[in-house]
């Protein structure tokens, strides 16, 4: 209900935004500023990374939410594909600069550290949140978009495929292939 | 909870991190107001154009020249003009160099 009442808030917002007003694009900020972070952030591997790639995104949104169709797409779509395309960018350039030797990994350890001192209050837990997020890393880029589009950004398989340009089945078998992976990775199986 | 839910339960923990969405917006409109300009070095984005770094499209030539190209334009053409310079002379063009109204400035291409 929540996510319906945001959609319908959002594309008013869209239109404001393309007439250049700065409070519509704060309250957008505020309906997907949190889920944005969240996905781009472990999608890289890096909350610094996934910070500059959400400002980046809502600075797109900013440049082009006059060409924005709500009858091509909902205005959660529309920016989370603009948000895994700069995801994609972003490790692409990682990737090359590692190339030159620069590293930019991120300390699990470090990060869990920072970011999650109530869920991680035990080492036990705190080992086991950096080896789920190892596992993430590890999987292949389009089986990670998908399973953190799903399991972060509560987006459903029309919407996947619709942000990662493909179809509903074969976002399916992305997903099947993510949670099995991680299953055997991580032991969250059954009990 | 059966197993997917389980899995995507624990992908979500592993996810989770404090966000602060009024941060967030201050620093998105402090970059609207510096014309959308990114504070890193604006010649860095170049690894990102899809003429170098797209799939299938990385080609020795054109990396050695902006190799080649990075220290002359960072030294002697400062902020978004050094992006031109590199890609001038990445693309075999210096007459590109010699024009500030150079058909890439406000083309897109770098925002």
């Amino acid at each position: 209900m929540e996510q319906q009442t945001n959609a319908y808030e959002a594309v008013g917002l869209m239109r404001e935004i393309a007439a250049g007003r700065e409070p519509a694009l704060v309250r957008l900020i505020a309906i997907y500023g949190r889920g944005l972070t969240l996905y781009a952030s472990r999608f890289l591997g890096s909350p610094s990374d996934g910070d500059d790639v959400v400002q980046e995104t809502f600075l797109k949104v900013w440049q082009m939410a006059g060409r924005y169709d709500p009858d091509r797409a909902a205005v959660s779509t529309w920016i989370y594909r603009i948000a895994a395309n700069l995801c994609i960018d972003r490790q692409r350039r990682g990737r090359i600069w590692r190339l030159f030797g620069r590293t930019d990994i991120t300390d699990v350890a470090d990060e869990l550290q920072d970011d999650a001192p109530e869920a991680a209050q035990t080492v036990a837990a705190r080992q086991q949140l950096a080896h789920v997020r190892r596992a993430i890393a590890a999987l292949p880029d389009r089986q990670r978009q998908a399973i953190l589009l799903t399991a972060v950004a509560g987006m459903d398989s029309r919407e996947i495929a619709a942000i990662m340009d493909t179809n509903q089945g074969a976002v399916e078998q992305l997903l099947v292939r993510a949670r099995r992976t991680l299953r055997e990775r991580t032991g969250h199986d059954d009990g | 909870m059966d197993n997917d839910n389980r899995i995507d339960e624990a992908v979500r923990r592993a996810s989770a991190r404090p966000v602060d969405e009024a941060l967030l917006a201050r620093n998105v409109l402090a970059r609207i107001r510096q014309d959308g300009k990114p504070t890193a070095s604006p010649w860095l984005r170049f690894f990102a154009l899809p003429e170098f770094s797209g799939p299938g499209r990385l080609a020795p030539a054109g990396f050695a020249a902006i190799l080649l190209a990075t220290p002359f334009a960072v030294a002697n053409y400062p902020g978004d003009a050094t992006e031109n310079v590199i890609y001038a002379l990445a693309l075999g063009d210096p007459a590109l160099i010699t024009a500030p109204e150079t058909p890439f400035v406000g083309s897109g291409l770098f925002e």
